[in-house]
């Protein structure tokens, strides 16, 4: 018992330094540094393992994706597609009550099938969605958090960076992770839909919202061929990916590199990239690829320190020994997650838990995809409540009216929180939802 | 994952444009600069790389000789290259909920909290250098190289020489947020 005890109290350790505001990376170095010097007994062993996490982690080609589709979903909010899609959902939806929120929702739910960040999305549906939503009455509350919200959509539907992460943690391939993504997240938009219908009729008060609409507000603003128009290019941007992945024609990270050579073609012709404009992405897209790649490096550290101390396997007999059965750890599992995504961001989490629990799941039958689309959308649900809900961090950053509170943003993120609760059990419930489509 | 958290600005230490004074800060800036320009160009060259290895395997039915290692070696510098900047710029991963919350009320508690985090970055990025230096020696020495000998091989060492600059770089980097943190405390008394 003495690893399993040695293991969990470096967990601990990792959260309490994460807490403090230590860096994700080098509390988690740290950390195996020492767990190595004391199960090995010796410094030199646990230096070089750090030497070698560093230089072989991140040296195959499966981390290409990481820049690549970080880079396609920056191009794609750059050059305004987020816009575009804002544009023609709004026009579909304008005429129902609560309809500019479904409309957040759709734009979301089409948006995150090009991009694969949840804070781009919430950046970017902040900029154009709120102060529309504020401009036909709709509560501060409701239109910040429907934005908060259906952010989630964009690591949900693929692309994602949280499935590609998962995926090399989990040794599966990007692709299959992305084919899973794709009900669940269909699945999460509709619930998400149905939930503001609903609240239209129980709490109209928490939504706001015009009563009455005038003609101007009904007639239609933008004609069938403007919407054509404004769609094409997104539509092009999901088959060469999606459609290459899917058919096989692309490997993942071809699909994220044709994407964004894709992405800065449109920009280019649509005339909407400068090149100070094209620096910045670039600029941004170095940075995500450090900070996640390096994230993904210091786990290497700590999940071969794990390996040394053979705590995968102990925990794994651990669990089974208290006969909980595959429900009842994922009952806990998703307690945990929850938990922690309020606390840490997503990519942390799926780092330091996946590969404690990864031979547990296999032991009971569960299937390792499944597995994933389960532990993304945990963690996510923190993603919108205190006290670090990122989503909502991202918002109140990028908001302009101060006015709207952080208040505001987590309590009209909260039913979006509990509509993720309801569809994350459902997908515990019922894997094919995942797996049908691989 | 943005936190925008960087260490508080130093007052007094920079001009009008909000240029270093300070020379070895302002030539140490236009290193990690001149670095995080490197790796952002390096991410075209390998969005490109890529495109062309899928154009030449569905069209030609053949890869590029050594296109996957390039690839490989890309990713490693292109991390390492903007590693330094992106701890700068304050987008390394942290959850910074609480520091940001002890900040605002207790700012030397906030400050000291400062202190020790950028020291125990410092100090990892040391025990890495430690380990790191060693194996450039002897990819030096020794002639180490990837790929597959008679098809395309690449020498190990310049990899692991940017690993070694950049490792540098980015403890400076934690030193620097340090001296900033320290400056702030002793400057409130």
């Amino acid at each position: 018992m003495y690893g399993v005890e040695v293991g969990i109290l470096s967990v601990f350790i990792i959260l309490i330094l994460i807490y403090c505001g230590v860096h994700v990376a080098v509390s988690l170095g740290l950390v195996s540094f020492i767990g190595v010097w004391v199960y090995r007994d010796s410094v030199d062993i646990a230096i070089s393992l750090l030497a070698a996490a560093t230089r072989d982690t991140v040296s195959h080609e499966v981390f290409a994706n990481v820049p690549l589709f970080a880079l396609m979903g920056i191009v794609s909010a750059e050059i305004g597609l987020g816009a575009d899609v804002y544009k023609v959902a709004d026009q579909v939806f304008r005429r129902i009550r609560g309809g500019l929120g479904m409309a957040t929702v759709a734009a979301n739910a089409l948006f995150a099938s090009i991009t694969g960040s949840s804070i781009a999305s919430a950046s970017v549906f902040t900029r154009i969605a709120v102060p529309e939503m504020r401009r036909f009455g709709y509560t501060p509350q409701f239109s910040v958090g429907v934005v908060a919200g259906s952010s989630v959509l964009g690591i949900l539907i693929p692309p994602s960076a949280m499935l590609i992460i998962y995926a090399i943690v989990a040794e599966q391939s990007v692709g299959d992770m992305f084919m899973a993504g794709f009900i669940p997240g269909i699945l999460l938009a509709m619930a998400f839909i149905l939930g503001i219908m609903v609240m239209t009729f129980v709490s109209p008060n928490f939504i706001g919202g015009p009563t009455t609409l005038s003609e101007e507000d009904i007639s239609p603003a933008i004609s069938g061929w403007e919407i054509i128009k404004l769609l094409i290019p997104v539509a092009v941007l999901v088959v060469v990916v999606l459609g290459g992945i899917y058919s096989g024609w692309f490997s993942p990270e071809e699909a994220g590199a044709a994407g964004s050579a894709g992405a800065l073609v449109i920009g280019v012709l649509k005339r909407r990239l400068t090149w100070s404009g094209f620096w910045r992405v670039l600029v941004e897209t170095g940075h995500i690829t450090a900070a996640i790649l390096f994230l993904i490096i210091s786990a290497s550290m700590y999940s071969r320190m794990l390996g040394v101390a053979a705590l995968p396997t102990m925990f794994s007999e651990w669990l089974t020994d208290m006969n909980l059965g595959l429900t009842g750890m994922m009952v806990i599992y998703v307690i945990l997650m929850v938990a922690l995504g309020t606390i840490i961001e997503t990519a942390s989490i799926i780092l330091i838990v996946v590969p404690l629990f990864l031979s547990s799941v296999e032991a009971l039958g569960g299937d390792i995809v499944w597995f994933g689309i389960v532990t993304v959308i945990g963690a996510e649900i923190g993603l919108l409540t205190p006290p670090l809900g990122i989503s909502c961090f991202t918002i109140k950053s990028t908001i302009r009216d101060p006015s709207i509170t952080l208040a505001h943003i987590f309590s009209g993120a909260f039913p979006f929180a509990c509509i993720m609760l309801l569809v994350l059990i459902a997908i515990v419930a019922f894997p094919w939802l995942s797996l049908a489509l691989i | 994952m943005p936190d925008n958290s960087g260490p508080p600005d130093t007052t007094g230490s920079k001009d009008e444009a909000g240029r270093e004074q300070n020379a070895p800060l302002r030539i140490f800036g236009h290193i990690v600069g001149g670095m995080n320009a490197t790796g952002t160009c390096w991410i075209v060259v390998l969005m490109l790389m890529i495109n062309v290895e899928a154009i030449g395997r569905s069209a030609f039915n053949q890869p590029i000789v050594g296109v996957i290692e390039m690839i490989e070696i890309s990713i490693v510098g292109i991390v390492f290259m903007q590693l330094a900047d992106a701890l700068r710029a304050g987008v390394l991963t942290r959850s910074d909920g609480l520091f940001n919350q002890v900040m605002t009320r207790k700012p030397a508690i906030g400050h000291v909290m400062g202190l020790i985090t950028s020291l125990l970055g410092a100090f990892f990025m040391g025990l890495i250098q430690v380990g790191s230096v060693p194996y450039l020696i002897d990819a030096w020495n020794k002639d180490y190289y990837v790929g597959i000998e008679g098809m395309f091989t690449a020498p190990q060492w310049p990899i692991a020489l940017i690993i070694v600059i950049a490792i540098v770089v980015t403890m400076i980097q934690f030193l620097i947020n340090f001296a900033t943190h320290l400056r702030s405390l002793v400057q409130r008394g």
